[in-house]
Protein backbone atom coordinates (compact mmCIF):
# COMPACT_ATOMS: atom_id res chain seq x y z
CA UNK A 1 0.00 0.00 0.00
CA UNK A 2 1.50 3.52 -0.44
CA UNK A 3 1.79 6.20 1.77
CA UNK A 4 -0.44 8.89 1.73
CA UNK A 5 1.24 11.16 0.77
CA UNK A 6 1.78 8.78 -2.30
CA UNK A 7 -1.59 8.22 -2.65
CA UNK A 8 -2.80 11.72 -2.22
CA UNK A 9 -0.41 12.72 -5.41
CA UNK A 10 -2.35 10.79 -7.62
CA UNK A 11 -5.37 12.61 -7.37
CA UNK A 12 -3.56 15.93 -8.23
CA UNK A 13 -1.14 18.43 -8.01
CA UNK A 14 -2.86 21.71 -7.59
CA UNK A 15 -1.41 24.22 -5.02
CA UNK A 16 -3.60 23.98 -1.26
CA UNK A 17 -4.53 27.33 0.14
CA UNK A 18 -6.85 27.27 2.84
CA UNK A 19 -8.96 29.95 0.58
CA UNK A 20 -8.84 27.76 -2.53
CA UNK A 21 -10.01 24.58 -0.50
CA UNK A 22 -12.62 26.63 1.23
CA UNK A 23 -13.92 27.69 -2.76
CA UNK A 24 -13.50 24.28 -4.08
CA UNK A 25 -15.83 21.05 -5.03
CA UNK A 26 -15.01 18.31 -3.43
CA UNK A 27 -13.65 17.07 -7.13
CA UNK A 28 -11.15 19.62 -6.80
CA UNK A 29 -10.03 19.58 -3.12
CA UNK A 30 -8.99 16.71 -4.30
CA UNK A 31 -6.09 17.97 -6.30
CA UNK A 32 -5.07 19.83 -3.44
CA UNK A 33 -4.97 16.96 -1.12
CA UNK A 34 -1.07 16.49 -2.07
CA UNK A 35 -0.24 20.11 -1.52
CA UNK A 36 -1.81 20.46 1.67
CA UNK A 37 0.39 16.89 3.08
CA UNK A 38 3.21 18.77 2.02
CA UNK A 39 2.74 21.95 3.53
CA UNK A 40 1.70 20.68 6.82
CA UNK A 41 2.53 18.00 8.93
CA UNK A 42 -0.93 16.77 10.25
CA UNK A 43 0.65 15.18 12.99
CA UNK A 44 1.67 18.05 14.54
CA UNK A 45 -2.22 19.49 14.54
CA UNK A 46 -5.16 18.73 16.20
CA UNK A 47 -8.66 18.62 15.02
CA UNK A 48 -8.96 22.52 15.94
CA UNK A 49 -5.88 22.91 14.18
CA UNK A 50 -6.85 21.31 10.79
CA UNK A 51 -10.49 22.59 10.93
CA UNK A 52 -9.15 26.17 10.94
CA UNK A 53 -7.54 25.22 7.56
CA UNK A 54 -9.75 22.83 5.87
CA UNK A 55 -13.04 23.93 7.84
CA UNK A 56 -15.93 21.99 9.37
CA UNK A 57 -15.61 18.11 8.32
CA UNK A 58 -17.91 17.20 5.32
CA UNK A 59 -17.40 13.59 6.65
CA UNK A 60 -17.85 11.51 9.60
CA UNK A 61 -15.26 8.56 10.65
CA UNK A 62 -16.27 6.32 13.45
CA UNK A 63 -15.65 9.23 16.07
CA UNK A 64 -16.74 12.96 16.46
CA UNK A 65 -13.29 13.51 17.33
CA UNK A 66 -11.82 12.77 13.50
CA UNK A 67 -11.97 15.52 11.27
CA UNK A 68 -13.15 13.59 7.98
CA UNK A 69 -13.55 15.32 4.18
CA UNK A 70 -14.91 13.65 1.47
CA UNK A 71 -12.68 14.06 -2.05
CA UNK A 72 -12.65 13.08 -5.17
CA UNK A 73 -14.96 11.77 -7.41
CA UNK A 74 -18.21 10.18 -6.44
CA UNK A 75 -17.85 7.22 -8.45
CA UNK A 76 -15.87 5.99 -5.61
CA UNK A 77 -17.58 4.87 -2.92
CA UNK A 78 -17.75 3.21 0.69
CA UNK A 79 -19.32 3.09 3.60
CA UNK A 80 -18.81 6.51 4.38
CA UNK A 81 -19.79 8.11 1.45
CA UNK A 82 -19.32 8.68 -2.26
CA UNK A 83 -15.98 9.58 -2.92
CA UNK A 84 -12.22 9.32 -1.23
CA UNK A 85 -12.69 10.03 2.71
CA UNK A 86 -9.40 12.09 3.75
CA UNK A 87 -9.52 11.22 7.42
CA UNK A 88 -7.30 12.96 10.36
CA UNK A 89 -7.42 10.62 13.28
CA UNK A 90 -7.23 12.04 16.28
CA UNK A 91 -5.78 10.42 19.56
CA UNK A 92 -8.32 11.37 21.93
CA UNK A 93 -6.00 11.48 25.45
CA UNK A 94 -4.53 14.44 23.97
CA UNK A 95 -6.48 15.37 20.63
CA UNK A 96 -3.45 15.00 18.32
CA UNK A 97 -3.29 13.79 14.90
CA UNK A 98 -1.63 10.20 14.97
CA UNK A 99 -2.52 8.76 11.33
CA UNK A 100 -3.60 10.40 7.98
CA UNK A 101 -5.26 8.10 5.45
CA UNK A 102 -7.50 7.50 2.81
CA UNK A 103 -10.76 5.50 2.81
CA UNK A 104 -10.57 3.60 0.20
CA UNK A 105 -7.35 3.58 -0.71
CA UNK A 106 -6.34 5.32 -3.48
CA UNK A 107 -4.85 3.29 -6.01
CA UNK B 1 -15.09 -0.23 8.70
CA UNK B 2 -12.17 -0.87 11.14
CA UNK B 3 -12.82 -4.40 13.68
CA UNK B 4 -13.78 -3.02 17.24
CA UNK B 5 -10.05 -4.11 18.51
CA UNK B 6 -9.02 -1.71 16.01
CA UNK B 7 -11.50 0.75 17.91
CA UNK B 8 -10.88 0.00 21.19
CA UNK B 9 -7.26 2.09 20.44
CA UNK B 10 -8.94 4.89 20.01
CA UNK B 11 -11.36 5.26 22.90
CA UNK B 12 -11.26 7.76 25.59
CA UNK B 13 -9.60 6.23 28.83
CA UNK B 14 -13.44 6.02 30.01
CA UNK B 15 -14.56 4.00 27.64
CA UNK B 16 -12.22 1.67 28.36
CA UNK B 17 -12.08 1.71 32.02
CA UNK B 18 -16.35 0.95 31.26
CA UNK B 19 -15.47 -1.83 28.68
CA UNK B 20 -12.49 -3.31 31.16
CA UNK B 21 -15.95 -3.99 33.61
CA UNK B 22 -18.55 -4.77 30.72
CA UNK B 23 -16.65 -6.69 28.54
CA UNK B 24 -19.60 -8.66 26.94
CA UNK B 25 -21.21 -5.31 26.08
CA UNK B 26 -18.76 -4.47 23.39
CA UNK B 27 -19.78 -6.15 20.49
CA UNK B 28 -23.27 -4.67 20.73
CA UNK B 29 -21.76 -0.88 21.40
CA UNK B 30 -20.15 -1.74 18.38
CA UNK B 31 -22.90 -3.14 16.34
CA UNK B 32 -25.83 -0.42 17.12
CA UNK B 33 -23.12 2.38 16.36
CA UNK B 34 -22.46 1.07 12.85
CA UNK B 35 -26.55 0.78 12.71
CA UNK B 36 -26.74 4.21 13.84
CA UNK B 37 -24.33 5.32 11.67
CA UNK B 38 -25.84 3.31 8.60
CA UNK B 39 -29.38 4.60 9.45
CA UNK B 40 -28.32 8.49 9.82
CA UNK B 41 -26.74 8.12 6.66
CA UNK B 42 -29.32 6.79 4.82
CA UNK B 43 -31.34 9.55 5.74
CA UNK B 44 -29.29 12.60 5.85
CA UNK B 45 -26.23 11.85 3.49
CA UNK B 46 -23.03 12.13 4.48
CA UNK B 47 -22.55 15.12 6.33
CA UNK B 48 -22.83 13.96 9.50
CA UNK B 49 -21.10 16.27 11.85
CA UNK B 50 -23.08 18.51 14.21
CA UNK B 51 -26.26 19.10 12.04
CA UNK B 52 -29.23 17.00 11.86
CA UNK B 53 -27.77 13.73 11.02
CA UNK B 54 -25.30 13.86 13.92
CA UNK B 55 -28.33 14.59 15.90
CA UNK B 56 -30.22 12.18 15.17
CA UNK B 57 -27.14 9.21 14.99
CA UNK B 58 -26.54 10.26 19.01
CA UNK B 59 -29.82 9.81 19.60
CA UNK B 60 -30.93 6.69 17.72
CA UNK B 61 -27.73 5.07 18.75
CA UNK B 62 -28.36 5.94 23.02
CA UNK B 63 -31.72 4.69 22.08
CA UNK B 64 -31.01 1.35 21.04
CA UNK B 65 -28.46 1.08 23.48
CA UNK B 66 -30.45 1.66 26.51
CA UNK B 67 -32.51 -1.09 25.36
CA UNK B 68 -29.89 -3.47 24.96
CA UNK B 69 -27.99 -2.40 28.16
CA UNK B 70 -30.30 -0.76 29.95
CA UNK B 71 -30.28 2.76 31.23
CA UNK B 72 -27.51 2.79 33.44
CA UNK B 73 -25.19 1.32 31.28
CA UNK B 74 -25.81 3.14 28.00
CA UNK B 75 -25.60 6.67 30.43
CA UNK B 76 -22.72 5.84 31.24
CA UNK B 77 -21.09 4.61 28.16
CA UNK B 78 -22.33 7.67 26.03
CA UNK B 79 -21.08 9.53 28.68
CA UNK B 80 -17.49 8.40 28.31
CA UNK B 81 -17.85 8.29 24.84
CA UNK B 82 -17.90 12.29 24.92
CA UNK B 83 -15.74 12.53 28.20
CA UNK B 84 -12.46 13.43 26.87
CA UNK B 85 -9.95 16.24 26.89
CA UNK B 86 -10.21 17.57 23.23
CA UNK B 87 -13.71 17.93 22.90
CA UNK B 88 -15.18 21.11 22.11
CA UNK B 89 -17.55 21.96 24.71
CA UNK B 90 -20.58 23.40 22.55
CA UNK B 91 -20.25 19.57 21.06
CA UNK B 92 -20.02 18.13 23.92
CA UNK B 93 -22.85 19.57 25.15
CA UNK B 94 -24.98 18.53 22.21
CA UNK B 95 -24.18 15.35 21.56
CA UNK B 96 -24.79 14.70 25.70
CA UNK B 97 -28.30 16.09 25.03
CA UNK B 98 -29.41 14.07 22.16
CA UNK B 99 -27.50 11.39 23.97
CA UNK B 100 -30.22 11.88 26.66
CA UNK B 101 -33.32 12.34 24.67
CA UNK B 102 -32.22 9.05 22.90
CA UNK B 103 -31.88 7.45 26.45
CA UNK B 104 -35.22 8.25 27.32
CA UNK B 105 -36.74 6.82 24.22
CA UNK B 106 -34.97 3.64 24.68
CA UNK B 107 -36.05 3.15 28.51
CA UNK B 108 -39.34 1.55 25.93
CA UNK B 109 -38.64 -2.17 24.81
CA UNK B 110 -39.31 -2.02 21.68
CA UNK B 111 -37.95 -2.73 17.70
CA UNK B 112 -35.22 -0.63 16.47
CA UNK B 113 -37.73 0.59 14.14
CA UNK B 114 -40.33 2.23 16.38
CA UNK B 115 -37.17 3.26 18.33
CA UNK B 116 -35.79 5.37 14.68
CA UNK B 117 -39.45 6.73 14.12
CA UNK B 118 -39.43 8.22 17.88
CA UNK B 119 -36.08 9.54 17.36
CA UNK B 120 -36.94 11.35 14.01
CA UNK B 121 -40.18 12.54 15.42
CA UNK B 122 -38.04 14.45 18.25
CA UNK B 123 -35.61 15.97 15.65
CA UNK B 124 -38.77 17.23 13.75
CA UNK B 125 -40.13 18.71 17.23
CA UNK B 126 -37.04 20.28 17.71
CA UNK B 127 -35.80 18.32 20.78
CA UNK B 128 -32.73 17.65 19.82
CA UNK B 129 -30.15 20.12 19.78
CA UNK B 130 -28.17 20.92 16.00
CA UNK B 131 -25.52 23.73 15.98
CA UNK B 132 -23.56 24.84 13.13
Amino acid sequence: MNSVDEQAKILGTREFTVESWAAASQLERARMTASFLHQYDATDLDRSGIIKLLGRPTAYYNYDSNAAYIVGPTTVSSKYGDGYLLVFETDKDNGNVDRVFFVPDVE
Amino acid sequence: MATYSQLVTRLSAEEKIYLLMYPEHASTIKKYADKAFAESKRRFGQSLTNGRGDAFRHCIWSAMLCREIGFVGALRYTTAHETFEANPPAEKAMDLHNNAVGLQIGRVSAPDELLIARSLVALRAGQLEVIG
